[in-house]
Protein backbone atom coordinates (compact mmCIF):
# COMPACT_ATOMS: atom_id res chain seq x y z
CA UNK A 1 0.00 0.00 0.00
CA UNK A 2 1.50 3.49 -0.72
CA UNK A 3 0.47 5.86 1.15
CA UNK A 4 2.43 8.79 -0.09
CA UNK A 5 0.41 11.71 -1.10
CA UNK A 6 0.84 13.06 -4.18
CA UNK A 7 2.04 16.89 -4.65
CA UNK A 8 2.16 18.59 -8.21
CA UNK A 9 2.86 22.12 -8.43
CA UNK A 10 3.37 23.38 -11.82
CA UNK A 11 3.71 27.26 -12.77
CA UNK A 12 2.34 27.97 -16.28
CA UNK A 13 3.04 31.50 -18.40
CA UNK A 14 0.04 32.44 -19.81
CA UNK A 15 -0.57 36.22 -21.42
CA UNK A 16 -2.99 37.58 -18.56
CA UNK A 17 -0.40 36.36 -16.20
CA UNK A 18 0.89 33.06 -14.95
CA UNK A 19 -1.34 30.33 -13.43
CA UNK A 20 -0.12 28.17 -10.53
CA UNK A 21 -1.82 24.54 -11.11
CA UNK A 22 -2.38 22.80 -8.15
CA UNK A 23 -3.13 18.82 -8.13
CA UNK A 24 -2.63 17.25 -5.53
CA UNK A 25 -4.46 14.92 -2.31
CA UNK A 26 -1.90 15.88 0.10
CA UNK A 27 -2.06 18.20 3.33
CA UNK A 28 -2.11 22.09 2.92
CA UNK A 29 1.42 22.18 4.57
CA UNK A 30 2.63 19.71 1.98
CA UNK A 31 1.02 22.09 -0.98
CA UNK A 32 2.39 24.77 1.13
CA UNK A 33 5.77 23.48 1.23
CA UNK A 34 5.52 22.30 -3.02
CA UNK A 35 4.69 26.02 -3.62
CA UNK A 36 7.66 27.50 -1.68
CA UNK A 37 9.79 25.23 -3.51
CA UNK A 38 8.78 25.91 -6.91
CA UNK A 39 8.95 29.93 -6.11
CA UNK A 40 11.84 29.82 -4.01
CA UNK A 41 14.90 30.00 -6.84
CA UNK A 42 12.52 32.69 -8.78
CA UNK A 43 14.50 35.86 -7.13
CA UNK A 44 12.90 38.58 -8.22
CA UNK A 45 12.22 37.93 -11.69
CA UNK A 46 8.89 37.63 -11.46
CA UNK A 47 7.79 40.82 -8.44
CA UNK A 48 4.68 42.06 -9.18
CA UNK A 49 3.27 39.62 -11.96
CA UNK A 50 -0.04 38.62 -11.24
CA UNK A 51 -0.80 34.67 -10.51
CA UNK A 52 -3.99 32.73 -10.72
CA UNK A 53 -4.40 29.34 -8.82
CA UNK A 54 -6.02 26.88 -10.36
CA UNK A 55 -6.60 23.44 -9.57
CA UNK A 56 -7.32 20.23 -11.00
CA UNK A 57 -10.07 18.51 -10.77
CA UNK A 58 -9.35 16.10 -8.01
CA UNK A 59 -9.19 18.29 -5.24
CA UNK A 60 -10.48 21.12 -4.15
CA UNK A 61 -9.51 23.97 -2.16
CA UNK A 62 -11.28 25.57 0.16
CA UNK A 63 -11.62 29.65 -0.52
CA UNK A 64 -9.80 29.92 2.40
CA UNK A 65 -6.96 27.74 1.30
CA UNK A 66 -6.44 29.51 -1.35
CA UNK A 67 -6.35 32.95 -0.14
CA UNK A 68 -3.81 31.91 2.29
CA UNK A 69 -1.89 30.97 -0.83
CA UNK A 70 -2.59 34.12 -2.46
CA UNK A 71 -1.21 36.20 0.66
CA UNK A 72 1.60 33.64 1.22
CA UNK A 73 2.71 34.44 -2.46
CA UNK A 74 2.20 38.13 -2.58
CA UNK A 75 4.44 38.63 0.70
CA UNK A 76 7.05 36.51 0.29
CA UNK A 77 7.61 36.34 -3.70
CA UNK A 78 5.84 40.11 -4.70
CA UNK A 79 3.01 37.95 -6.74
CA UNK A 80 0.06 39.67 -6.89
CA UNK A 81 -3.26 38.07 -6.69
CA UNK A 82 -5.84 38.09 -9.52
CA UNK A 83 -8.15 41.19 -9.53
CA UNK A 84 -11.44 38.83 -8.67
CA UNK A 85 -12.72 35.44 -9.63
CA UNK A 86 -13.34 36.28 -13.14
CA UNK A 87 -14.52 33.26 -15.80
CA UNK A 88 -10.64 32.35 -16.84
CA UNK A 89 -9.95 30.91 -20.03
CA UNK A 90 -8.88 27.20 -19.96
CA UNK A 91 -6.59 28.13 -22.99
CA UNK A 92 -4.24 30.87 -23.42
CA UNK A 93 -5.27 33.70 -25.81
CA UNK A 94 -2.63 34.01 -28.53
CA UNK A 95 -4.31 37.46 -29.46
CA UNK A 96 -3.07 40.72 -27.62
CA UNK A 97 -6.21 43.04 -26.36
CA UNK A 98 -7.45 45.14 -28.68
CA UNK A 99 -6.96 48.25 -26.68
CA UNK A 100 -3.27 47.74 -26.31
CA UNK A 101 -1.08 51.08 -26.39
CA UNK A 102 1.87 50.58 -28.32
CA UNK A 103 4.37 49.73 -25.86
CA UNK A 104 8.37 50.60 -26.05
CA UNK A 105 9.78 47.70 -24.86
CA UNK A 106 8.38 43.92 -23.66
CA UNK A 107 5.39 43.63 -21.29
CA UNK A 108 6.21 41.66 -18.18
CA UNK A 109 2.94 40.37 -18.29
CA UNK A 110 -0.01 42.34 -20.28
CA UNK A 111 -0.99 45.67 -20.00
CA UNK A 112 -4.61 45.16 -19.15
CA UNK A 113 -3.80 43.33 -15.78
CA UNK A 114 -5.37 44.49 -12.76
CA UNK A 115 -3.48 47.00 -11.16
CA UNK A 116 -2.59 46.25 -7.84
CA UNK A 117 -4.15 48.60 -5.21
CA UNK A 118 -1.40 50.65 -3.14
CA UNK A 119 -2.07 49.41 0.70
CA UNK A 120 -1.11 52.73 1.67
CA UNK A 121 -2.51 55.96 1.89
CA UNK A 122 -1.78 59.13 -0.05
CA UNK A 123 -0.21 61.63 2.82
CA UNK A 124 2.03 59.13 4.03
CA UNK A 125 4.10 56.92 2.63
CA UNK A 126 6.83 54.85 3.28
CA UNK A 127 10.36 54.49 2.51
CA UNK A 128 13.43 52.62 2.55
CA UNK A 129 17.25 54.85 2.65
CA UNK A 130 20.22 53.03 1.47
CA UNK A 131 22.68 55.15 2.98
CA UNK A 132 25.52 53.97 0.21
CA UNK A 133 26.44 52.84 -2.87
CA UNK A 134 24.77 49.46 -4.52
CA UNK A 135 27.86 46.92 -5.94
CA UNK A 136 27.22 44.80 -9.02
CA UNK A 137 25.77 41.88 -7.55
CA UNK A 138 23.56 43.99 -4.39
CA UNK A 139 19.84 43.68 -4.58
CA UNK A 140 17.59 45.96 -2.37
CA UNK A 141 13.95 45.25 -2.53
CA UNK A 142 11.34 47.38 -0.78
CA UNK A 143 7.66 46.13 -1.57
CA UNK A 144 5.78 48.66 1.23
CA UNK A 145 6.82 51.94 -0.42
CA UNK A 146 9.42 53.94 -1.74
CA UNK A 147 13.28 53.49 -2.09
CA UNK A 148 15.87 56.01 -1.56
CA UNK A 149 19.08 55.79 -2.76
CA UNK A 150 21.83 58.18 -1.10
CA UNK A 151 24.48 56.60 -3.55
CA UNK A 152 25.00 55.34 -6.82
CA UNK A 153 23.38 51.99 -8.38
CA UNK A 154 25.90 50.14 -10.36
CA UNK A 155 25.82 48.15 -13.35
CA UNK A 156 24.91 44.33 -12.22
CA UNK A 157 22.87 45.79 -8.84
CA UNK A 158 19.20 46.35 -8.52
CA UNK A 159 16.81 48.17 -6.82
CA UNK A 160 12.98 47.58 -6.71
CA UNK A 161 10.06 49.14 -5.00
CA UNK A 162 6.03 48.96 -5.14
CA UNK A 163 6.28 52.74 -5.07
CA UNK A 164 8.94 55.45 -6.50
CA UNK A 165 12.63 54.68 -6.52
CA UNK A 166 14.65 57.81 -6.24
CA UNK A 167 18.25 57.80 -6.99
CA UNK A 168 20.46 60.39 -5.58
CA UNK A 169 23.80 59.51 -7.80
CA UNK A 170 24.37 57.31 -10.73
CA UNK A 171 21.65 54.82 -11.84
CA UNK A 172 23.59 52.50 -14.34
CA UNK A 173 22.01 48.77 -12.61
CA UNK A 174 18.55 47.97 -13.19
CA UNK A 175 15.86 49.92 -11.17
CA UNK A 176 12.39 48.47 -11.30
CA UNK A 177 9.51 50.81 -9.40
CA UNK A 178 5.68 50.30 -8.80
CA UNK A 179 6.58 46.41 -9.17
CA UNK A 180 3.60 45.32 -7.42
CA UNK A 181 1.88 46.55 -10.24
CA UNK A 182 1.50 50.62 -9.61
CA UNK A 183 1.82 52.19 -13.11
CA UNK A 184 1.91 55.52 -12.06
CA UNK A 185 5.41 54.99 -10.32
CA UNK A 186 8.38 56.80 -10.87
CA UNK A 187 12.50 56.41 -11.52
CA UNK A 188 14.32 59.38 -10.74
CA UNK A 189 18.25 59.85 -10.26
CA UNK A 190 20.92 62.64 -10.65
CA UNK A 191 22.32 60.30 -13.55
CA UNK A 192 20.23 58.44 -15.76
CA UNK A 193 22.19 55.94 -17.73
CA UNK A 194 20.49 52.14 -16.45
CA UNK A 195 20.81 48.77 -17.59
CA UNK A 196 17.43 48.57 -17.43
CA UNK A 197 14.48 49.89 -16.40
CA UNK A 198 10.96 48.57 -15.21
CA UNK A 199 8.07 50.29 -14.49
CA UNK A 200 4.72 48.73 -13.03
CA UNK A 201 4.44 45.68 -15.65
CA UNK A 202 6.81 47.97 -18.85
CA UNK A 203 10.52 46.39 -19.24
CA UNK A 204 12.44 48.77 -20.96
CA UNK A 205 16.31 49.32 -21.99
CA UNK A 206 17.73 52.22 -22.72
CA UNK A 207 18.86 53.02 -26.84
CA UNK A 208 21.76 51.44 -27.21
CA UNK A 209 23.34 54.07 -28.70
CA UNK A 210 25.68 55.46 -25.67
CA UNK A 211 24.52 59.19 -24.44
CA UNK A 212 27.92 61.44 -23.20
CA UNK A 213 26.04 64.62 -21.78
CA UNK A 214 25.94 66.94 -18.43
CA UNK A 215 24.53 64.61 -15.92
CA UNK A 216 21.23 66.02 -14.70
CA UNK A 217 18.37 65.21 -12.81
CA UNK A 218 16.02 62.73 -14.53
CA UNK A 219 12.46 61.26 -14.00
CA UNK A 220 11.37 58.44 -15.86
CA UNK A 221 7.72 57.22 -15.82
CA UNK A 222 4.63 55.80 -18.28
CA UNK A 223 3.48 57.75 -20.25
CA UNK A 224 0.62 56.26 -22.98
CA UNK A 225 2.25 53.30 -22.33
CA UNK A 226 5.65 54.30 -23.00
CA UNK A 227 8.06 54.94 -20.34
CA UNK A 228 9.69 58.25 -21.55
CA UNK A 229 12.63 60.16 -19.59
CA UNK A 230 13.03 63.77 -19.17
CA UNK A 231 14.17 66.47 -16.60
CA UNK A 232 12.69 66.17 -13.82
CA UNK A 233 10.60 69.37 -12.31
CA UNK A 234 9.17 67.21 -9.23
CA UNK A 235 6.25 65.20 -9.11
CA UNK B 1 52.75 44.64 14.89
CA UNK B 2 52.05 44.54 10.76
CA UNK B 3 49.46 45.48 8.79
CA UNK B 4 47.43 42.64 6.84
CA UNK B 5 46.36 43.32 3.37
CA UNK B 6 44.58 41.17 1.03
CA UNK B 7 45.21 41.63 -3.22
CA UNK B 8 42.01 40.62 -4.68
CA UNK B 9 39.89 41.36 -7.87
CA UNK B 10 37.31 38.87 -8.27
CA UNK B 11 38.33 38.64 -12.35
CA UNK B 12 41.06 36.11 -12.92
CA UNK B 13 44.20 37.42 -14.72
CA UNK B 14 43.87 40.64 -14.17
CA UNK B 15 47.72 40.82 -12.52
CA UNK B 16 46.92 40.24 -8.58
CA UNK B 17 49.91 37.83 -8.01
CA UNK B 18 52.44 39.96 -10.11
CA UNK B 19 51.58 43.47 -7.77
CA UNK B 20 51.67 41.14 -4.62
CA UNK B 21 55.20 40.08 -6.25
CA UNK B 22 56.74 43.75 -7.13
CA UNK B 23 54.78 45.69 -3.67
CA UNK B 24 56.15 42.76 -1.21
CA UNK B 25 59.59 42.73 -2.88
CA UNK B 26 59.51 46.93 -2.92
CA UNK B 27 58.33 47.30 0.51
CA UNK B 28 60.86 44.79 2.01
CA UNK B 29 63.67 46.55 -0.50
CA UNK B 30 62.69 50.02 1.74
CA UNK B 31 64.05 47.72 4.87
CA UNK B 32 59.90 46.88 5.75
CA UNK B 33 59.87 43.12 6.95
CA UNK B 34 57.33 41.34 4.56
CA UNK B 35 55.92 37.78 4.47
CA UNK B 36 53.49 37.57 0.99
CA UNK B 37 51.14 34.75 1.24
CA UNK B 38 49.84 32.98 -1.18
CA UNK B 39 45.90 31.67 -1.23
CA UNK B 40 45.36 30.05 -3.78
CA UNK B 41 45.38 26.80 -2.74
CA UNK B 42 45.54 24.21 -5.96
CA UNK B 43 46.68 26.83 -8.07
CA UNK B 44 49.64 28.76 -6.54
CA UNK B 45 51.64 30.93 -8.44
CA UNK B 46 53.06 33.48 -6.23
CA UNK B 47 55.79 31.07 -5.80
CA UNK B 48 57.03 31.01 -9.55
CA UNK B 49 56.40 34.52 -10.19
CA UNK B 50 59.00 35.37 -7.40
CA UNK B 51 60.80 32.49 -8.44
CA UNK B 52 60.70 30.62 -5.38
CA UNK B 53 59.46 27.76 -6.63
CA UNK B 54 62.21 25.13 -5.99
CA UNK B 55 62.83 26.35 -2.52
CA UNK B 56 59.36 25.43 -1.63
CA UNK B 57 58.98 22.62 0.84
CA UNK B 58 56.45 23.28 3.05
CA UNK B 59 52.78 24.61 2.48
CA UNK B 60 50.23 26.73 4.23
CA UNK B 61 48.43 23.25 4.61
CA UNK B 62 50.97 21.57 6.26
CA UNK B 63 51.23 24.03 8.63
CA UNK B 64 47.03 23.99 9.89
CA UNK B 65 47.76 20.34 9.59
CA UNK B 66 50.46 19.98 11.93
CA UNK B 67 53.15 18.71 10.04
CA UNK B 68 55.48 21.98 9.84
CA UNK B 69 55.68 25.00 11.89
CA UNK B 70 54.78 28.45 10.48
CA UNK B 71 58.13 29.20 11.01
CA UNK B 72 59.88 26.97 8.97
CA UNK B 73 56.92 27.04 6.40
CA UNK B 74 58.27 30.54 5.33
CA UNK B 75 60.84 30.20 2.18
CA UNK B 76 63.03 33.46 2.58
CA UNK B 77 63.64 35.29 -0.49
CA UNK B 78 67.88 35.17 -0.92
CA UNK B 79 67.81 38.37 -3.31
CA UNK B 80 66.36 40.96 -0.38
CA UNK B 81 65.89 40.67 3.17
CA UNK B 82 63.31 40.93 5.64
CA UNK B 83 60.88 38.89 2.42
CA UNK B 84 59.34 35.87 2.72
CA UNK B 85 56.89 33.48 1.45
CA UNK B 86 54.22 31.44 2.33
CA UNK B 87 53.56 29.19 -0.13
CA UNK B 88 49.76 27.68 -1.02
CA UNK B 89 49.67 23.58 -1.28
CA UNK B 90 48.71 22.75 -4.72
CA UNK B 91 48.10 18.99 -4.03
CA UNK B 92 44.52 20.83 -1.82
CA UNK B 93 41.64 22.85 -3.22
CA UNK B 94 40.43 25.78 -1.26
CA UNK B 95 37.72 23.95 0.61
CA UNK B 96 39.94 22.42 2.75
CA UNK B 97 41.10 25.48 4.32
CA UNK B 98 38.60 27.38 6.83
CA UNK B 99 39.03 31.08 7.49
CA UNK B 100 39.49 30.39 10.89
CA UNK B 101 42.51 28.71 10.35
CA UNK B 102 43.98 30.95 7.74
CA UNK B 103 42.90 33.94 10.31
CA UNK B 104 45.00 32.24 12.68
CA UNK B 105 48.08 31.86 10.64
CA UNK B 106 47.75 35.61 9.16
CA UNK B 107 47.70 36.82 12.70
CA UNK B 108 50.79 35.21 13.97
CA UNK B 109 52.74 36.25 11.12
CA UNK B 110 51.25 39.94 11.55
CA UNK B 111 53.14 40.14 15.06
CA UNK B 112 56.56 39.47 13.23
CA UNK B 113 56.59 41.51 10.32
CA UNK B 114 55.62 45.12 9.31
CA UNK B 115 52.92 43.89 6.13
CA UNK B 116 51.47 40.29 5.42
CA UNK B 117 50.17 40.54 1.62
CA UNK B 118 47.74 37.56 0.92
CA UNK B 119 47.16 36.93 -2.36
CA UNK B 120 43.72 36.01 -2.83
CA UNK B 121 42.24 33.75 -5.67
CA UNK B 122 40.03 34.92 -7.99
CA UNK B 123 36.22 34.45 -7.84
CA UNK B 124 34.36 34.63 -4.66
CA UNK B 125 33.82 31.90 -3.19
CA UNK B 126 35.82 30.43 -0.45
CA UNK B 127 39.09 30.41 -1.55
CA UNK B 128 37.99 34.08 -1.61
CA UNK B 129 36.70 34.40 1.90
CA UNK B 130 39.86 32.52 3.46
CA UNK B 131 41.77 34.98 1.85
CA UNK B 132 39.99 38.07 3.00
CA UNK B 133 39.13 36.57 6.73
CA UNK B 134 42.45 38.01 8.36
CA UNK B 135 42.60 41.14 6.13
CA UNK B 136 41.51 44.82 7.44
CA UNK B 137 43.20 46.50 4.64
CA UNK B 138 42.00 45.48 0.64
CA UNK B 139 44.01 46.47 -2.18
CA UNK B 140 41.70 45.47 -5.41
CA UNK B 141 43.17 45.13 -9.22
CA UNK B 142 41.53 45.50 -12.14
CA UNK B 143 42.43 46.53 -15.84
CA UNK B 144 40.42 48.73 -17.20
CA UNK B 145 38.39 46.64 -19.36
CA UNK B 146 34.27 46.63 -18.36
CA UNK B 147 34.27 42.94 -17.22
CA UNK B 148 36.85 43.81 -14.66
CA UNK B 149 35.63 46.79 -13.74
CA UNK B 150 32.01 44.80 -12.88
CA UNK B 151 33.76 42.06 -10.85
CA UNK B 152 36.33 44.68 -8.89
CA UNK B 153 32.46 46.22 -8.03
CA UNK B 154 31.20 42.98 -6.89
CA UNK B 155 34.40 42.06 -4.61
CA UNK B 156 34.23 45.91 -3.58
CA UNK B 157 30.64 45.07 -1.82
CA UNK B 158 31.50 41.61 -0.68
CA UNK B 159 34.86 43.53 0.99
CA UNK B 160 32.52 45.97 2.63
CA UNK B 161 30.41 43.15 3.69
CA UNK B 162 33.23 41.15 5.82
CA UNK B 163 33.66 44.56 7.26
CA UNK B 164 36.95 45.86 5.94
CA UNK B 165 36.62 49.27 4.91
CA UNK B 166 40.03 50.54 3.64
CA UNK B 167 39.94 49.97 0.37
CA UNK B 168 42.14 50.83 -2.55
CA UNK B 169 42.09 50.80 -6.18
CA UNK B 170 44.90 49.68 -8.62
CA UNK B 171 44.25 49.94 -12.16
CA UNK B 172 46.79 47.68 -14.23
CA UNK B 173 48.16 47.62 -17.47
CA UNK B 174 46.65 50.74 -18.68
CA UNK B 175 47.50 51.04 -22.41
CA UNK B 176 47.95 54.72 -22.76
CA UNK B 177 47.68 54.49 -26.97
CA UNK B 178 44.47 52.37 -26.56
CA UNK B 179 43.12 55.13 -24.35
CA UNK B 180 43.87 57.92 -26.41
CA UNK B 181 42.37 56.24 -29.52
CA UNK B 182 38.85 55.59 -27.05
CA UNK B 183 39.21 52.05 -27.50
CA UNK B 184 39.78 51.85 -23.34
CA UNK B 185 38.63 52.76 -20.23
CA UNK B 186 40.62 55.61 -18.52
CA UNK B 187 41.12 55.70 -15.03
CA UNK B 188 38.39 58.64 -14.58
CA UNK B 189 35.59 55.69 -16.30
CA UNK B 190 36.96 53.27 -13.81
CA UNK B 191 37.14 55.34 -10.56
CA UNK B 192 33.53 56.46 -11.66
CA UNK B 193 31.90 53.27 -11.31
CA UNK B 194 34.15 52.19 -8.50
CA UNK B 195 34.31 55.16 -6.20
CA UNK B 196 37.03 54.09 -3.90
CA UNK B 197 40.50 55.74 -3.40
CA UNK B 198 42.77 55.10 -6.09
CA UNK B 199 46.44 53.89 -4.96
CA UNK B 200 47.85 53.76 -8.50
CA UNK B 201 48.00 52.75 -12.44
CA UNK B 202 50.31 50.46 -13.43
CA UNK B 203 51.37 51.04 -17.62
CA UNK B 204 51.00 48.45 -19.49
CA UNK B 205 54.46 46.93 -19.68
CA UNK B 206 56.11 44.20 -22.38
CA UNK B 207 59.04 43.38 -19.51
CA UNK B 208 56.64 42.31 -17.08
CA UNK B 209 55.91 39.09 -19.50
CA UNK B 210 59.65 38.04 -19.11
CA UNK B 211 59.58 38.69 -15.59
CA UNK B 212 57.16 36.68 -14.59
CA UNK B 213 58.34 34.02 -16.41
CA UNK B 214 61.71 34.41 -15.37
CA UNK B 215 60.73 34.52 -11.45
CA UNK B 216 61.96 37.78 -10.84
CA UNK B 217 59.80 40.38 -10.13
CA UNK B 218 60.79 43.52 -12.37
CA UNK B 219 60.95 45.88 -9.68
CA UNK B 220 64.55 44.27 -8.96
CA UNK B 221 65.46 45.64 -12.42
CA UNK B 222 63.73 48.41 -13.16
CA UNK B 223 62.52 51.64 -11.96
CA UNK B 224 60.41 52.74 -14.99
CA UNK B 225 57.46 51.78 -16.09
CA UNK B 226 55.20 48.69 -14.63
CA UNK B 227 57.94 48.58 -11.94
CA UNK B 228 57.90 52.34 -11.59
CA UNK B 229 54.44 51.91 -10.60
CA UNK B 230 54.87 49.33 -8.24
CA UNK B 231 57.31 51.35 -6.39
CA UNK B 232 55.46 54.41 -6.41
CA UNK B 233 52.25 52.26 -4.72
CA UNK B 234 54.64 50.85 -2.64
CA UNK B 235 55.41 54.07 -1.02
CA UNK B 236 51.57 55.48 -0.99
CA UNK B 237 50.91 52.05 1.03
CA UNK B 238 53.27 53.53 3.90
CA UNK B 239 51.59 56.72 3.74
CA UNK B 240 53.72 58.91 1.61
CA UNK B 241 52.23 61.37 -0.86
CA UNK B 242 53.53 60.32 -4.30
CA UNK B 243 51.62 61.92 -6.93
CA UNK B 244 49.82 59.45 -9.85
CA UNK B 245 51.38 60.42 -13.02
CA UNK B 246 49.26 61.01 -15.83
CA UNK B 247 50.31 58.38 -18.68
CA UNK B 248 49.18 59.81 -21.97
CA UNK B 249 50.42 59.31 -25.35
CA UNK B 250 51.48 63.43 -25.45
CA UNK B 251 48.83 65.94 -25.41
CA UNK B 252 45.33 66.72 -26.32
CA UNK B 253 46.33 67.46 -29.80
CA UNK B 254 46.98 63.97 -30.48
CA UNK B 255 44.82 62.85 -28.15
CA UNK B 256 42.16 64.46 -30.19
CA UNK B 257 43.60 63.22 -33.88
CA UNK B 258 44.33 59.70 -32.53
CA UNK B 259 40.54 59.41 -31.80
CA UNK B 260 39.88 61.08 -35.34
CA UNK B 261 42.36 58.93 -37.43
CA UNK B 262 43.50 55.80 -34.62
CA UNK B 263 46.64 56.59 -34.63
CA UNK B 264 49.12 54.88 -33.60
CA UNK B 265 52.46 56.16 -32.36
CA UNK B 266 53.50 58.20 -29.50
CA UNK B 267 55.73 57.78 -27.29
CA UNK B 268 54.82 56.90 -23.23
CA UNK B 269 55.56 60.00 -21.11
Amino acid sequence: MNNESYVSVELKGYLDGLRLIIDSDASIAEIESAIKQRLANLGDSLTGTTVRIEQQQNRSLSPEDVNYFYSLMQQEYGLAPPDSDEEVASTPRLTSPSNEQPIRGIPANPPNAPIYQEPFSEEKEKAEFIRHTLRSGQVERFLEGNIIVIGDVNPGAEVTASGDIIILGNLRGIAHAGALGNIAAAVVAMNMEPTQLRIGNIITRPPSRKRRRKPMMEVARIKQGNVIVEDFEGF
Amino acid sequence: MGRVIVITSGKGGVGKSTCVANIGTALALSNKKVTVVDADIGLRNLDVIMGLESRVVYTSMDVIDGSSTLERALVKDRRVENLKLLAASQRNNKNDVEPEQMRDMCLKLKEENDYVLVDSPAGIEQGFRNAASAAEEALVVTTPEVSAVRDADRIIGLLQSEEIHKIDLIINRINPKLVAKGDMLDSEDVLDILSIDLIGVVPEDPNIVGSTNRGQPLIFDSKTGAAGAYWRISERIEGKEVPIPEFKVDGAFTRFWGKLIGRRDGEIN
